[in-house]
């Protein structure tokens, strides 16, 4: 007898759920905002003054440069970082840093900012003494760009491309070895080429963040020489009310950008196969020269990331008992119903789109899919979020609309670091496995569901954990429908500034790092769960 | 049978009809007004206790963005308008002034308002401030203290040590232009500006972050409010933190509310304006904005009394003044 077809495949689902998403959240209001509401700017005349009085290619130049810079900094810390935590899984050490290396990440910019001008500023721990020492030394400029982009996103590094090295069929580099290769060639040629779709995959997403930094680049930056595509969108929108010369600026972003990412995007040399076997320390180093890169490594991380964050936490200390918690427990219970509600959707959201680039046999449409999953950050969060108020204004009128609207556009935010992880995920998915499957007479769905959605477990839980991360203390898309009612706790960080309360400013952003911790022991505990269930 | 339904129809929908809540009045702010122990929230209970009826606050980034989005709506619908009420504007908003988009203030709320406060016919003033640069006393030990904003520039001892905020990006970086702008003139402005690039730390994207660095020591000076001075002395016992006074004078920001020409409320919008100026909420004001109120009836907390007083400066830009101004700053500060 046949066996009843399914109403739907999953195919077909996921190109409908994600439609139905990105439609009305992204497509649709920006059309709108671009070719309705900024018609009369069409004349290019916007655009022209920025070319000629403005120095757009100074701007694009410096954007993507620091970008570029930014991203081999945050991928050689990363992937060192990577490396020395799988060849030491069960270090104590190592086990913290898996756990705990992203803590930083859902962290509001400007905390960090001030927290690395703790130990690295003029008057800071460290930067003092180094500016009494050399008189040319300053935290600020080129350096802090680079410090502070590559303490957000050599994280990313140590997850996609750590799980990559520690999921990775290591036989052939035992084999290698055995026959006599050196430890640092069979590295170079064989391990390093099984994690490098995981690297080309974490470079894109950071290169992506990197170059539609606002805050940071600012802040640290220090004058109009350090503007980037952003700081010129804002400043075409918000102060000279230029809609038609603000898309066109982020059109010349999408072209540069689209170019420079399908470069980093993986290709089809990038193979990674899965392996369930038992699971084993990396062959890099020699023990004594690990120790070294370890200790090195270790002290990177501590002075970029572990002093910022303690002084931080260091500075609130004397003041913990004079905040007021209910406001705090208010913000963070709507913090965290939010963050939930956001990762799910998310979740959901980058597996379907993820899942489409992997059933489409065609290299470049997957490659485009990929980009496209991107094109929400990629096309200047500052226009996106403009077109999407005036889409729709009235969400703000009720606080259910606007919690759920705030939810769908973080989901929408984390869609490129989600669908990565699921890119890298389903490339460890042996095609013949599914071919064979297939072959047995295995439907689509059985497929995904018995061999499929069991094998990336962990990919599912890492996932939903950066979904959550990423909506705890992001403040860019709570403010395009924040209603009257509605707090979180990045906002009140932002609100207790703006009212001389630094401290109190720390106070929440350590609340935001205690939370942070508490979701990666969680996230730690399922996670040894599911390696022990899946060996 | 008919003429049951009839009345039935009819009964129903005047029950409905005075079921309904009343339309709420909207309120487009800036972000720190909105939340918990803000002016916002304050004038929001009192409003709806007063006058029975429920107000929106929509919150923005900044009051340009609540303008811009203004404009946009009005482009997109011009009849029938979202917003009834822009809190939270100033006199660095080159759209105040703009006939089109605002209704006229009701001369009946200005009158205990100075007339040096009232710069547009189209907004209520509600605080007030002067621009200053405030400095650490303990990092400014041995140095004579600073006379005028020109020697911000002349004087070689200050290298690395002031952060102002970015005029692209935030309205008191904007109103530090205009306090060039006015004190100096248009050329010595633009000298100004080319000379300041050695005095500068940092240009911040918005007064937050800029003072944030300037309370951690990062600057001895910051370019923020004089008014920032009593916050400290309310809060802190013993500040080191006060503020230079120049004879050339302060650049003056006003801060002020307008009704919307294509507001249906706009009798309950007047009300709320009414409610600015209410020396009830005056009173209340300067511990909230940390700003002067405009009532000068209002007996002002302690920390404000000894505040000294500064010759004010006051200079509007219209929107083509003010994007080439920020072009001009552009090419200057490098």
């Amino acid at each position: 007898m046949e066996a009843k077809r399914p109403i739907i495949s999953p195919k077909t689902l996921s190109v409908l759920l994600s439609a139905a998403v990105l439609f009305p959240v992204f497509v649709y209001p920006l059309g709108r905002f671009i070719f309705q509401d900024g018609t009369s700017a069409w004349s290019n005349e916007g655009l022209w003054e920025w070319f000629s009085d403005h120095g757009l290619v100074d701007i694009l130049v410096f954007t993507y440069s620091q970008a570029i810079l930014s991203t081999l900094l945050s991928a050689g810390l990363g992937i060192w970082v990577a490396v020395l935590i799988t060849e030491n899984s069960k270090v104590w050490w190592a086990r913290l840093l898996w756990s705990f290396s992203q803590v930083g990440f859902s962290l509001p910019a400007i905390l960090y900012v001030l927290a690395y001008l703790s130990v690295w500023g003029r008057s800071g721990v460290i930067g003092s003494w180094l500016l009494g020492s050399f008189q040319e030394f300053n935290p600020y400029g080129w350096t802090g760009i680079l410090v502070a982009h590559t303490f957000f996103n050599f994280p990313v590094f140590v997850r996609i491309v750590g799980l990559a090295l520690l999921e990775r069929n290591q036989q052939e580099e035992k084999a290698a070895l055995s026959l006599g290769a050196s430890r640092w060639i069979v590295f170079r040629t064989m391990t390093l080429r099984k994690g490098w779709a995981a690297i080309r995959e974490s470079s894109a997403l950071s290169f992506l963040y990197c170059s539609s930094s606002f805050l940071v680049v600012l802040l640290l930056g220090g004058g109009p020489r350090f503007t980037t595509i952003e700081v010129a969108i804002y400043e075409s929108i918000k102060m000279n009310f230029d809609v038609g010369a603000a898309s066109l600026l982020a059109g010349c972003h999408l072209l540069v950008f689209s170019l420079l990412y399908l470069s980093l995007s993986p290709s089809k040399r990038d193979v990674n196969r899965f392996s369930g076997e038992e699971r084993m320390k990396l062959i890099t180093f020699r023990p004594s020269i690990r120790r070294i890169h370890t200790v090195l490594m270790l002290f990177v991380v501590m002075m970029i990331a572990g002093l910022p964050l303690l002084t931080l936490v260091a500075s609130i200390l004397p003041h913990w008992n004079q905040l007021p918690w209910a406001l705090i427990g208010w913000a963070t219970s709507i913090t965290v119903c939010l963050a939930v509600v956001s990762g799910v959707i998310a979740t959901i959201l980058s597996f379907c789109v993820a899942y489409l680039g992997y059933t489409t046999s065609s290299l470049k449409v997957r490659r485009m899919i990929s980009l496209l999953s991107s094109l929400p950050v990629g096309i200047s969060t500052i226009l996106s979020s403009a077109a999407l108020w005036h889409a729709y204004p009235r969400v703000v009128d009720h606080f259910a609309f606007s919690f759920f609207a705030i939810a769908v556009l973080q989901a929408i935010g984390s869609l490129p670091l989600l669908n990565r992880i699921f890119e890298v995920a389903f490339s460890r998915i042996a095609k013949s496995w599914r071919w064979t499957a297939r072959s047995l007479g295995a439907s689509e769905w059985q497929l995904l569901l018995t061999l499929e959605v069991p094998l990336m477990a962990r990919s599912f839980l890492l996932a939903l954990v950066w979904g959550v991360a990423f909506s705890l203390g992001e403040v860019g898309c709570v403010l395009v429908f924040l209603s009257d009612h509605m707090t979180t706790l990045g906002l009140e960080v932002f609100r207790m500034m703006g009212r001389y309360d630094f401290v109190g400013a720390n106070v929440i952003g350590v609340w935001l790092l205690a939370l942070m911790m508490v979701l990666y022991a969680v996230f730690a505990r399922l996670e040894d769960e599911v390696q022990w269930r899946s060996t | 049978m008919r003429t049951i339904l009839f009345c039935i129809l009819c009964f129903t929908s005047l029950t409905v009809r005075a079921l309904q809540p009343p339309i709420p009045l909207v309120v487009y702010a800036y972000e720190s007004l909105v939340g918990e122990g803000t002016l916002g929230a304050l004038l929001k209970s009192e409003y709806e206790s007063r006058y029975q009826s429920p107000i929106i606050l929509v919150p923005f980034g900044s009051a340009g963005e609540a303008l811009n989005r203004v404009r946009t709506e009005n482009k997109v619908n011009p009849s029938n308008g979202r917003a009834d009420v822009v809190l939270g504007l100033d006199s660095t908003d080159s759209g105040v002034d703009d006939e089109s988009i605002w209704e006229p203030i009701e001369d009946g709320l200005k009158v205990n308002i100075p007339a040096a406060l009232n710069f547009s016919r189209y907004c209520l003033p509600f605080d007030h401030s002067y621009l200053a640069i405030l400095y650490h006393h303990k990092m400014w030990k041995n140095k004579p203290p600073l006379k005028s904003l020109t020697e911000l520039v002349s004087r070689s001892d200050l290298k690395k040590s002031l952060v102002i905020q970015d005029p692209r990006t935030s309205s008191i970086g904007f109103s530090l232009l205009l306090w060039a702008r006015s004190a100096l003139g248009p050329e010595k402005s633009t000298e100004f500006w080319k000379g300041l690039t050695p005095t500068l730390v940092s240009v911040s994207p918005g007064w937050s972050s800029g003072y944030g660095m300037f309370l951690k020591n990062e600057s001895a000076m910051v370019s923020s409010y004089l008014t920032s001075v009593a916050y400290h002395r309310e809060n802190e016992s013993g500040s080191d933190i006060d503020a230079f006074i120049f004879p050339e004078g302060h650049y003056h920001q006003i801060e002020c509310a307008a009704v919307l020409k294509t507001s249906p409320r706009k009798e309950a919008a007047m009300n709320f304006l009414k409610l600015l100026v209410d020396p009830k909420i005056q009173s209340q004001l300067p511990k909230l904005q940390w700003m002067f109120p405009v009532l000068s009836t209002v007996k002002l907390p302690d920390s404000f009394k000894n505040l000294p007083s500064v010759k004010p400066l006051s200079l509007m830009a219209t929107t083509a003044e003010k994007k080439a101004w920020l072009n001009e700053w552009k090419r200057n500060v490098r």
